[in-house]
């Protein structure tokens, strides 16, 4: 695991290429020197912060409200959200999503499911 | 759509976290903070969108909370001014003598925003994205059908509410 599978042209800038498949203890592993690891400010996760500030992978833990009647029930598993250092979103193979395509599918790329064990 | 009854509920719906930040702007002179931000809203296909207008007035006590980035703008920001792209995080509403407070937070590039406010209106519309080019969509209204502008979903309100003076 680890590897950079389809994330070749990755723009993440750090070692994690995607998030395909990763698991969380493999994730934390690879959080790079001189960032620090922050609980989320909704008390549901935690998020990895630069050296200049910026949120750079947020995990945010499954909703406690029963998932089927909940609007994050696709994210039962807990959801990522990750940035490059521009503060622009990336999908799970780390590229950039551009933020004005429509809202629907920039939700379902920005909002990484968690696929990990 | 004045939803002044049964705040408490809507915020605990968490319907605006996680939602693209548009705009927001503090108009001091006529207490009104907007917000305009894309809903997050699994329901839609996915070339379409929920947009939002969020209008707070009657506001007072009005403090910015600056995140690491200390360059935005104390009272307003546009998405299309900046290369970064901002969601809302969290949000903590609370009741106290006659007045709703809330707090905003962003992200820790751009921190947030809290202020006490009277009433709380909200407006929202799905739109329907047709890719134009390679970098530009055309939305447009699915009840109506018009045309409109993914950077200002409502029009241009900041020049509504505050226009400027004429330049001569």
């Amino acid at each position: 695991m680890g590897g950079s599978g389809s994330g070749d042209d990755s723009q993440s800038g750090f070692g994690i290429r995607n998030l395909h498949g990763k698991s969380l203890n493999w994730i934390k592993k690879q959080k790079p020197d001189g960032w620090q690891e922050v609980p989320s400010d909704d008390g549901r996760g935690w998020k990895w912060i630069d050296e200049n500030g910026v949120e750079r992978l947020r995990f945010t833990r499954p909703n406690k409200k029963n998932p089927s009647n909940s609007q994050w029930s696709r994210q039962a598993n807990g959801y990522f959200r990750w940035q490059n250092e521009r503060g622009e979103f990336l999908d799970v193979d780390g590229k950039v999503v551009p933020r004005n395509i429509p809202p629907s599918e920039f939700q379902e790329k920005t909002h990484i499911v968690y696929e990990g064990s | 759509m004045l939803i002044n009854n049964d705040l408490e509920s809507y915020f605990e719906s968490e319907q605006l976290l996680e939602g693209l930040l548009i705009e927001f702007e503090y108009f001091a002179d006529q207490k009104i903070v907007l917000i305009i931000s894309n809903i997050v809203n699994w329901s839609l296909k996915k070339d379409a969108g929920e947009f939002q207008k969020t209008v707070f007035k009657g506001v007072k006590s009005f403090e910015r909370l600056f995140g690491a980035n200390k360059g935005f703008l104390e009272n307003s920001f546009h998405e299309k001014d900046y290369i970064s792209t901002h969601v809302i995080q969290d949000i903590k509403f609370s009741q106290a003598n006659g007045d709703f407070h809330i707090v905003f937070y962003i992200d820790n590039f751009f921190g947030g925003f809290q202020f006490l406010f009277k009433d709380l209106e909200i407006e929202t519309k799905i739109g329907r994205g047709v890719k134009a080019n390679e970098q530009e969509w055309i939305y447009f209204d699915v009840e109506t059908g018009a045309q409109f502008d993914f950077h200002y979903p409502f029009g241009n309100l900041a020049k509504s509410i505050n226009p400027q003076p004429l330049q001569l």
